[in-house]
């Protein structure tokens, strides 16, 4: 079809929206509320567009093209327009662009300028609401909510949480909890993909960088960190890099820069999950026993299940997850090894994601003492004045870094079930019917289906975002145009599996720095100190 | 209009003559009528949609959510002639292809309830209904923008009341994502006429809520093309003794203003658009001297803002922005910047906004400053011309020029020369009314204060 914008004819075989026609051809329209995965919500306004022959103004992100339809992206009325909108939204804003943590991939503040938005030509209706700070780990400002709906959609939709809605009407509504209640008296899972979606600083996770910086220069901390799979693949993005960039070098370098006294590859932690998890449901499929097997390496997915489907606990594997098992050989192998004291090690985990932050305050994961997202690592780094992007490529430090490909690949939705699978597959007594899932709203209907008996599996990978720990609620949002979350993490997986295939080591059994450490120290995965260290128990919480 | 005597004489003409779902729907649409609710909407071209449109169920909902301050209409065809808007779902959704209707009525009403709960029970009895079509109830819980129609489908499903964007259109997927076709209750009650008479006797009658300042308040149904003045002077009496009609206000908060020298526009959907109102529902309060147009500006921008669902940008905060403007300058502290930012900022409302109710919300303030400038303009001055808003305070002619007023004034906004005539700064003052108090000759008057 042809059509015409800003009087230039263009050809289009696609049908698509006025937003995604105009990206194509290199007209910029500026949006808030739309993020291609979510789909169009149209309540920003942000992104409206003249077409002839329609009254007012259109929204370019749900208005498909039609045959001959004429579009004028930028004049005087639409640009006008836009910049009324974004001063509307500033109005009752609260500025604090210096010290927000979002200030750097805000798309408000970068429209904003684009348009020279002051937020000073309206005044203020409202004093600004107070901050929220949960247990849950996600600061909620509504001060610079924009009220753009992401949340709540992502939340509802993808999730099935469902926690996060509109409460009140008009200029006083405000998007919260029911009844104006705090996080932590829901059941928000804390998978972040409400923060990983928010367009301002609304939503924003907890860190305590204060106390980082602290024991990073205290000389008798010793501070080691542990990078998670889908940290190497999402990193570089802060620092200009293109979205899936294998930058696990680099980032090695940086954080020894910002002064780790050891960074170790937590793909190693994941080996040791494979190993412990596989054993556990090749004694489940002999005993016939808490089958079908669900994994429990996602926290958020493991929040739901004691939140709202405790039933399910003892069909949850018991291995802990690759951070649990890391922390735990860090401060008892690791620090015997190196003659350290335990509680000099100061263990922080990079990871994709916020609900790792909710694990480390539970009982059996007390060897973790920090949890960084890869968001705030960026900030982090910044802040310490290195450029990831321009160091040159080091190793990670050993001896808790050699790890195989099947601990890679635990970074993306799939890579879970296929590193155990992959692991045990020569000592299966049978063939296996296995799933995967992301997002739990995904999952929710597994469970339905499974409830119901029309489906029947034996192992079950369930990653709480959609496409697992690439898409995690801790990573970069993506900085395009148009926003696109998910495909940013899918040229993240991509490079995972590209990695895995160049890798020399495919089974995490074949990893001689896990068959080293089942030696010197834990025997095998059934002994009895492995099973002190690696593994964990659930527990009913869903009466509150 | 007739109302009937509630024997469904047009659906038992439509079984006796055999007349088919598409000569039905070519019967509504050669009436010519349109929807009733307010968007002008071809009635027969809508009915012609949904029949066309593909799926298993499909639904007919009246929109009996009347919402607009001072209209009534659908509120007495839906208390004395539950009947008439039975016989007419029946006979859309005969026509259409559904078989299943919603009456969505605003919980304020519950004597309409009742009779359409009471009237729905009746025809069930007596096999009309709860065969090949049924209807349900469902209550709107007071707001406003579920009058909107894909607001409404929302509420009537038990979500929040918030439009959608469009498309996708309610014909294509509306109530439970299935094709859906929303019609007012006065759309609906004349096309029992419509059918039982011929398409050819149509009248295309429109029933008017009058109210305000004239002699005989009421409903009042007139042929569409009367014109304001017949309503008002024929019909409704004319102004109270002793006061004189400035202008009508139609279409409730989506309307304008109509001044007094238009009254000779006819009553019909596209003239009224002409000069900047809409024909609504119906709903028609006419003003007087005695009422300040910044003042009626400003309470249905407030209405606007107090009900906008909050979901889009424009009017959550834009009516939000308008209605802080107007309060400024109603209390004397505007400037004509100000003045110049409602218009723009009003303009953009109507272009930017997701759903007819932020579109049409700036129209009731757009209307009143074009024609009714002077009295915006006044208020800058410090003076409000109907005496309602305290604009501020003015030193008349009685001044003596001994400057007391000048030296008790705490911002220094009071000018003027020894035993001259003083003037205050309107744009400095802060309302105090120290001068005013201490003036020795009472010359200084304030605007009254509501």
């Amino acid at each position: 079809m042809k059509v015409t914008i800003n009087e230039q004819v263009y050809e289009f075989n696609q049908p698509q929206t006025i937003l995604s026609a105009c990206a194509k051809v290199g007209i910029q329209i500026p949006s808030l509320c739309y993020e291609k995965s979510i789909g169009a919500i149209a309540s920003c306004r942000v992104c409206v567009v003249k077409v002839v022959g329609r009254r007012g103004l259109v929204t370019a992100c749900n208005t498909p093209i039609a045959d001959g339809m004429q579009i004028i992206t930028h004049d005087e009325q639409v640009n006008a327009a836009r910049k009324t909108v974004l001063e509307l939204l500033l109005a009752d804003h609260r500025l604090a662009c210096t010290s927000c943590g979002r200030a750097e991939d805000c798309r408000l503040k970068r429209f904003a300028t684009q348009y020279g938005a002051d937020k000073n030509t309206y005044v203020a209706s409202r004093p600004l609401p107070p901050v929220e700070i949960n247990q849950k780990h996600i600061i909620r400002d509504n001060a610079k909510c924009i009220r753009c709906g992401r949340c709540v959609k992502v939340c509802h939709d993808t999730q099935a949480v469902g926690v996060l809605g509109t409460l009140g009407r008009g200029f006083d509504g405000q998007i919260g909890c029911a009844f104006g209640e705090s996080l932590d008296h829901t059941k928000c899972i804390s998978c972040g993909q409400c923060v990983a979606n928010c367009p301002t600083g609304a939503l924003i996770e907890n860190s305590d960088l204060p106390l980082l910086r602290v024991k990073l220069s205290d000389p008798n901390v010793h501070c080691i960190i542990a990078t998670a799979p889908s940290t190497r693949v999402a990193i570089g993005e802060g620092f200009g890099l293109p979205a899936g960039t294998n930058a696990q070098g680099k980032m090695v370098a940086a954080l020894r820069h910002a002064g780790f006294d050891k960074v170790f590859d937590l793909d190693f932690g994941a080996d040791l999950t494979v190993m412990q998890e596989g054993a556990e449901l090749l004694e489940r499929l002999h005993s016939g026993k808490n089958l079908p097997q669900f994994t429990s390496c996602c926290p958020g997915w493991v929040n739901y299940v004691e939140q709202c489907h405790p039933e399910l606990i003892p069909n949850l594997s018991t291995a802990k997850s690759p951070m649990g098992m890391f922390g735990a050989v860090a401060k008892s192998y690791y620090a015997k090894k190196m003659g350290i004291d335990p509680k000099q090690i100061f263990m922080v985990m990079l990871m994709p994601c916020i609900a790792k932050m909710d694990e480390i305050t539970r009982d059996q994961i007390q060897d973790v003492d920090m949890v960084l997202t890869t968001r705030v690592a960026i900030r982090f780094l910044k802040e310490q004045g290195i450029d990831l992007a321009a160091l040159p490529d080091e190793e990670y430090d050993n001896p808790l870094s050699l790890s195989s490909g099947a601990g890679l690949i635990f970074g993306t939705s799939g890579g879970v079930c296929e590193a155990a699978l992959r692991t045990i597959n020569d000592q299966l007594p049978r063939p296996v019917k296995s799933i995967v899932v992301s997002g739990i709203a995904n999952a929710e209907k597994l469970i339905q289906k499974i409830k119901v008996g029309e489906v029947d599996y034996d192992f079950i990978e369930v990653m709480a975002c959609p496409g697992g720990c690439v898409n995690g609620g801790g990573q970069p949002s993506d900085t395009g145009l148009i926003q696109d979350n998910r495909g940013n993490a899918q040229k993240r997986a991509a490079t995972i599996k590209r990695m895995d295939k160049y890798q020399s080591l495919h089974k995490s059994s074949d990893n001689p720095a896990i068959k080293q450490l089942y030696q010197e120290f834990l025997g095998s995965p059934d002994s009895a100190l492995a099973q002190k260290l690696l593994h964990t128990n659930f527990r009913d919480r869903s009466k509150k | 209009m007739n109302f009937g005597n509630g024997q469904y004489e047009a659906m038992q003409k439509i079984q006796a003559e055999k007349i088919a779902p598409s000569t039905v729907i070519d019967m509504v649409e050669q009436s010519g009528l349109c929807g009733r609710g307010g968007a002008g909407f071809p009635t027969g071209k809508k009915w012609r949609l949904l029949a066309a449109a593909p799926g298993k169920e499909k639904f007919v909902i009246c929109n009996g959510d009347e919402g607009d301050p001072g209209a009534f209409m659908d509120r007495a065809i839906m208390e004395q002639f539950p009947h008439i808007i039975l016989e007419a779902m029946k006979i859309a959704g005969y026509a259409v292809g559904a078989h299943q209707g919603v009456i969505y009525v605003r919980a304020e009403y519950p004597d309409a309830v009742t009779a359409l709960q009471t009237a729905i029970e009746q025809a069930r009895r007596d096999g009309i209904l709860g065969t090949d079509f049924d209807i349900n109830i469902r209550l709107g819980a007071g707001a406003f923008v579920c009058g909107e129609e894909t607001a409404l489908m929302n509420s009537v499903m038990g979500e929040r009341g918030e439009p959608h964007p469009r498309p996708p259109y309610p014909t294509e997927a509306g109530l439970y994502g299935q094709p859906t076709m929303i019609n007012n209750v006065e759309t609906l009650a004349n096309i029992p006429n419509i059918i039982l008479y011929g398409p050819e006797n149509f009248k295309n009658t429109k029933i008017f809520a009058v109210s305000g300042a004239v002699q005989k308040g009421g409903l009042v149904e007139v042929p569409m093309g009367t014109t304001i003045k017949e309503l008002i002077y024929q019909h409704c009496g004319g102004a109270k003794p002793g006061h004189t009609i400035k202008a009508v206000q139609i279409g409730g908060p989506s309307g304008g203003c109509i001044p007094a020298r238009l009254f000779d526009t006819p009553l019909d959907y596209q003239s009224l658009k002409n000069v900047g109102a809409i024909l609504g529902s119906g709903g028609l309060v006419v003003l007087d001297e005695t009422t300040c147009m910044v003042d009626f500006a400003k309470f249905f921008t407030k209405f606007s803002a107090d009900e906008s669902c909050g979901k889009c940008t424009p009017c959550r905060v834009g009516t939000k922005k308008l209605e802080a403007l107007l309060e400024k300058i109603a209390k004397g502290q505007g400037t004509p910047a100000d003045l110049a930012q409602i218009k723009t900022l009003g303009q953009q409302i109507m272009d930017t906004s997701l759903c007819g109710l932020g579109q049409s919300s700036p129209n009731p303030v757009l209307s009143a400053l074009r024609y009714f400038g002077d009295e915006f303009a006044a208020h800058l001055r410090g003076e409000c011309p109907a005496g309602v808003c305290f604009a501020g305070y003015q030193i008349t002619d009685k001044c003596v020029g001994c400057g007391l007023c000048a030296r008790q004034c705490p911002v220094h906004a009071i000018k003027g020369e020894p035993k001259q005539r003083h003037h205050i700064d309107q744009s400095v003052c802060v309302k105090c009314g120290l001068c005013a108090h201490s003036c020795p000759v009472h010359a200084i008057t304030g605007g009254k204060q509501k």
